[in-house]
């Protein structure tokens, strides 16, 4: 059974107050890829996610609101890991995802998870003709690698669902979350 | 980015109700009813219709060009032309110069906004447009449509194209639209009801 909306339920407004899902998701993704990158995928296979390069954080709402841009040029999250821990939220992150038969980069942002700047690794199996069939045989291809990598953000979004909406998730997941930042925390405290 | 060239970006909709005649010929008749009309000669400021995916100039629709197995593809073309009003009163004042060495008089203000609109016209004319493409992808079984783009602007062009053309109630994909979609209804309750909680400084649930 699908879910009912309430009458008068404003998409705007509901999407405006849910903004947080989106942060949340990517907020799990992270942390959790940085304990262990290797996801449980579909039919047993595994989902390999790794946050690269840039995050963009957020703090605030309305006219107090701002931005923060954390590079990872050496492997190193530590401003990330304390601005997450101090209360910012993710809201745009770059990774790398690695499932079978693909192997991708991307931008997620956190208020749609409309992956964007999407670089597919090429295969041996890259149509090279330039004509039109060459053309209709590239975009086929192209799509088809856009529906398994939709299908893995869904799979990783159910996923964080199920455990964000389980009951223990403030006494499991939820903990060991700030568990994994507490040492950045401590370490940037007055000694 | 669209979703064709370069690298794919892309925003997803959920057609909220199943189409009964979706045969080819009732696709192909409003896409042509709704195609790109160009306005290259004209002092129209935008023109936004259909164009085939694999050519924005191609306006035939013949379901080869759109029918790829489980999904169809077209491209909404939006054709625009801006004129400042900086540029405009440069021209009238050029304009007006020359009336007043004719004339010896400044011209009267019904004259004016005659020769402002005469002149804006033929600027118009004159400048060169921008195109946009948005890649539109409509997977039939799924009631799926992806758009390849983000952000309101190309959202805005596709929810009012798609309404125009097909009449049918999309609904973005969001995190929460997705959540509500995916899980039980039970879950799903919870996840309508869900506040934000995480790390530090959240509200309760």
């Amino acid at each position: 059974m699908p879910f009912d909306y309430p009458p008068n339920v404003n998409f705007l407004d509901l999407w405006r107050e849910k903004l947080f899902l989106g942060q949340e998701f990517l907020s799990w993704l992270w942390l959790t890829s940085e304990m262990d990158s290797r996801f449980p995928g579909p039919n047993g296979s595994t989902i390999e996610v790794r946050f690269e390069k840039k995050l963009t954080l957020e703090t605030g709402q309305g006219l107090s609101r701002s931005q923060v841009a954390c590079q990872n040029p050496d492997n190193d999250w530590t401003e990330g890991f304390v601005a997450l821990g101090l209360g910012k939220k993710i809201v745009k992150a770059q990774l790398t995802i690695r499932a079978e038969g693909l192997e991708c980069s991307l931008a997620l942002p956190a208020d749609t998870l409309g992956p964007q700047s999407v670089k597919i690794a090429t295969s041996s199996e890259v149509v090279d003709d330039e004509g039109p069939l060459g053309q209709a045989g590239r975009f086929l291809n192209k799509v088809a690698l856009l529906v398994s990598l939709k299908a893995i953000i869904d799979h990783l979004f159910l996923s964080f669902l199920k455990v964000r909406l389980a009951e223990d998730w403030p006494t499991n997941e939820l903990t060991k979350l700030k568990e994994f930042l507490e040492p950045w925390l401590l370490s940037q405290e007055p000694s | 980015m669209g979703l064709f060239k370069g690298n794919p970006t892309l925003n997803r909709y959920r057609l909220l109700d199943s189409p009964e005649d979706l045969t080819d010929e009732f696709i192909r008749d409003r896409l042509t009813r709704n195609s790109f009309v160009d306005i290259e000669n004209t002092a129209e400021e935008s023109s936004l219709g259909w164009v085939e995916i694999m050519s924005p100039l191609a306006t035939g629709f013949d379901p080869a060009a759109w029918r790829f197995g489980g999904f169809l593809a077209f491209q909404a073309r939006l054709d625009t032309r801006r004129l400042s009003a900086k540029t405009l009163n440069r021209y009238y004042l050029i304009k007006e110069a020359e009336i007043i060495a004719q004339t010896g008089r400044k011209p009267n203000s019904h004259k004016k906004k005659e020769m402002m609109e005469s002149l804006r016209q033929d600027l118009m004319r004159r400048s060169l447009l921008n195109t946009d493409l948005l890649e539109v992808l409509w997977f039939l079984g799924e009631r799926e449509i992806w758009i390849g783009g983000a952000g309101e602007k190309k959202r805005l062009i596709f929810e009012d194209l798609w309404e125009r053309t097909f009449g049918l109630p999309v609904r973005l994909l969001v995190p929460i639209t997705l959540g509500l979609e995916m899980l039980p209804k039970k879950s799903a309750e919870t996840l309508f009801n869900a506040r934000a909680r995480f790390l530090m400084g959240d509200e309760d649930d």
